[in-house]
């Protein structure tokens, strides 16, 4: 077994069969169990329709695993500098790509989870609407492109920071300075620059492919330029992440 | 009796006259839609010059009135583009726009397409007839399944964690049993 694969599944064991991943499980599942809910009243009051509830659980899918993700990965190297245990694994013949890429294959397990929690509501709420495939494959590889990119950003952040709380900083500040162009109004949005911001920014670009190819029921065809942005990201980010962790040092600067 | 008659063949005559022309004529196609919430329909509008003199520039309008003055229907809600802004019409010339409608509340409602000019040219503004939705909830919105399966999936998860909560307690106490005996 490599070294990636022992990190990797000492980290499950870690988080999901003797932490707790299980119970933040079901947190997560009471909380699209209430969206549901929620969202099957309110559909009755018409101010939602339910091409709309399916892109609202496909949203909370992705961002419920890629908040889960982001803390996992945050939390990968400078929360190991805080508990005064890098020292001993820099000791062992785990190299540091090794350790980074085990940890970011078991933080991404939590998308994974959240993702397949989501699965029986993506059925009930899309249940006739013919979306639920569309709504699974956008939920799937929107998911697994904005986790390797937030968890590989968190990853190099943790790698660079001094402390664990610098980098859950800079890590939920980053999330939050990507979500500004969502908070912008459609006019905005709609002229050149605007749209550009929107294609390079993936939390943007996911947003306009999830409301065109669920609610507006588009064609991949007519929206797949708009994955080149997501896609990007996860490369830059997963190249940074990996080029930090061939030198993870005990103290960065040092 | 002469002086009576003549009045009264002249407010017959201005009765029958017919109105002066309009010079913007609006169309549109279909005017009766029964849909269900969230169903996109295409109009085809179609607005001709019928007077002799160019339009100027003109503003579509999409307007949407709940008859029942019930609810607020909310035109921009409806539609991404509440106002089309069109180039000058020649004498003659038509233009055709597909107006994409998308009904969010259940009801009756009158829609219209209203073109104005845009400047401040002497043309009266005009309107295309009504098209006439009957909006129906669709069965299909929540699920008979919704409330099992918001209730289920969190129970299942519960027993499962619970279920690997045992497992490692068992395991610890294991090897707690196997390192006391050990010693």
């Amino acid at each position: 077994m490599s070294a990636t694969a022992i990190v990797a599944r000492e980290e499950i064991s870690e988080t999901w069969l003797r932490g707790w991943g299980p119970w933040l499980a079901a947190v997560v599942a009471l909380t699209f169990s209430g969206t549901a809910i929620a969202l099957g009243y309110s559909s009755q009051l018409n101010l939602l329709d339910a091409r709309e509830g399916l892109a609202v659980v496909v949203r909370m899918s992705i961002g419920v695993g890629v908040l889960l993700v982001v803390l996992s990965m945050a939390d990968s190297i400078s929360g190991m500098r805080d508990r005064s245990t890098l020292e001993p694994m820099l000791l062992t013949p785990v190299s540091g790509t090794s350790l980074v890429g085990g940890k970011l294959a078991a933080a991404g397990l939590g998308w994974l989870v959240a993702f397949v929690v989501s699965l029986p509501y993506l059925y009930v709420l899309g249940d006739g609407l013919g979306r639920i495939a569309v709504a699974i494959g956008v939920s799937a590889v929107l998911g697994a492109l904005l986790s390797i990119t937030f968890g590989a950003a968190a990853a190099f952040l943790s790698i660079r920071s001094r402390t664990n709380l610098q980098t859950l900083g800079l890590g939920l500040g980053g999330l939050a300075f990507l979500s500004i162009p969502l908070l912008l109004p459609a006019s905005v949005m709609s002229n050149p620059v605007g749209e550009l911001i929107a294609r390079a920014d993936p939390l943007s670009a996911a947003q306009h492919i999830i409301g065109s190819l669920i609610i507006d029921q588009n064609s991949l065809a007519s929206e797949i330029s708009w994955f080149l942005g997501p896609v990007v990201a996860a490369i830059v980010a997963s190249w940074l992440a990996w080029r930090s962790a061939a030198f993870i040092q005990l103290e960065p600067g040092s | 009796m002469s002086g009576r008659l003549l009045v009264l063949s002249l407010l017959v005559l201005l009765a029958a006259a017919p109105a002066a022309a309009q010079t913007l004529e609006v169309g549109v196609s279909p005017v009766e839609i029964a849909t269900e919430i969230g169903d996109e329909h295409a109009l085809d509008v179609s607005i001709v010059n019928r007077g002799s003199q160019p339009t100027g520039p003109l503003v579509a309008h999409l307007v949407v009135i709940d008859p029942s003055g019930g609810g607020s229907a909310d035109a921009e809600d409806w539609t991404g583009e509440l106002n089309r802004p069109l180039s000058s019409l020649e004498a003659g010339e038509s233009i055709n726009l597909d107006w994409d409608i998308k009904p969010i509340m259940r009801g009756d409602f009158i829609a219209l397409i209203t073109v104005a000019p845009a400047d401040r040219s002497p043309i009266d503004p005009a309107s295309s007839p009504a098209v006439y939705f009957a909006v129906t909830q669709p069965t299909l919105l929540v699920s008979g399944a919704t409330v099992p399966v918001s209730i289920a999936v969190p129970l299942i998860i519960l027993a499962f964690g619970w279920w690997l909560l045992r497992i490692e307690r068992k395991r610890v106490a294991a090897l707690a049993g196997f390192g006391s005996s050990a010693s």
